[in-house]
């Protein structure tokens, strides 16, 4: 580093800066907020990428597999389906519109209707 | 960070006031990559204004100059991951700007055919002087302009901006010797030039 300090030639480079001048001023702050602007999406992917990186490269897939879930819950719910519970409540309930809704025995014999209701039954 | 980069970096006359403090670089590129933009406007305030007399003196126009600059950070932006951990960013950075911008100058076929700054025709005391450094000042970049690219940038980075040897090598990606050889060849092409107006320097 240093030998390279040492050789440096003082006549040339002042020659070469009065040819070309000194670059002009830009206006700093205009240039900066260019460059930060441009860069706002960018940096915005990658803080995205970095929290969920999985998220990021698997994210077609979200849509799909939240459609998978719907029909694997449908389906298990479908096939555990309890069997409707009877209880003794209803099998009076039933028992008592039965015995109403149909004549008694002693009402058909020696009658066709016994044996139609006794077939029907 | 190593010496070489805390050189680069307290070597640069045109970096700001105040030198910057390179040792938060790495933890600066790490936080970076994880898209944070205090970060990014830490190295993007840092570098700008070396950035663009570099790219000034590759490209010779100002308007040219700052879209090369803003193109160059947002390559940093890019390819950061590919930056390795623990190496200097600025040489990293201005690898990536130079490289841009030679390649802009070999697509737009620049030439530098820019006047001479005003602010630099007037400072000789005499006409015959001025006319003198005139004619200087165009045979000068006559012959910078004849010499080949490699060379030419190699006086640009070397002369005009101050960047050390073994910082070149690393920006163009090139030995230091090389960048010593072309330097000396550079030299050799332009002192003829100057031959004639030696004794008036």
């Amino acid at each position: 580093m240093e030998t390279w300090t040492e050789e440096r030639d003082p006549v040339l480079a002042a020659a070469l800066r009065d040819a070309y001048g000194d670059p002009p001023e830009a206006d700093w702050e205009a240039l900066r907020g260019a460059v930060m602007a441009e860069a706002e999406l960018p940096l915005a992917r990658m803080r995205r990428a970095q929290r969920s990186p999985w998220a990021v490269r698997f994210r077609a897939l979200v849509p799909l597999a939240a459609a998978a879930g719907v029909v694997a819950t449908a389906f298990a719910l479908g096939v555990h389906e309890p069997e409707p519970r009877v209880t003794a409540a209803d099998r009076a309930q039933v028992e008592q519109i039965l015995n109403e809704s149909l004549p008694a025995p002693s009402e058909l014999v020696g009658s066709d209707q016994f044996l139609s209701a006794a077939i029907g039954s | 960070m190593s010496a070489q980069g805390a050189h680069l970096a307290l070597d640069l006359p045109l970096a700001g006031a105040s030198a910057p403090a390179v040792d938060d670089e790495p933890a600066l590129v790490e936080r970076l990559r994880a898209g944070d933009a205090a970060a990014f406007e830490t190295l993007v305030g840092r570098y700008m204004r070396r950035a663009h007399s570099v790219a000034y003196r590759l490209l010779g126009q100002k308007e040219d100059a700052e879209d090369l600059v803003q193109e160059a950070f947002m390559a940093v932006l890019q390819r950061v991951d590919t930056f390795q951990a623990g190496r200097p960013f600025a040489p990293w950075f201005f690898r990536i700007l130079v490289n841009r911008g030679l390649n802009a100058r070999k697509a737009r076929a620049l030439r530098a055919v820019e006047e001479i700054p005003e602010t630099a025709a007037h400072r000789g005391p005499t006409p015959e002087r001025e006319a003198e450094r005139t004619e200087l000042r165009g045979r000068l970049r006559e012959a910078m302009e004849a010499l080949p690219e490699r060379q030419r940038t190699i006086v640009q980075l070397f002369d005009l901006e101050g960047f050390a040897g073994p910082e070149i090598a690393e920006i163009l990606e090139i030995s230091d010797g090389t960048v010593r050889w072309h330097l000396h060849e550079a030299r050799k092409t332009l002192k003829k030039a100057l031959a004639p107006y030696a004794r008036s320097e």
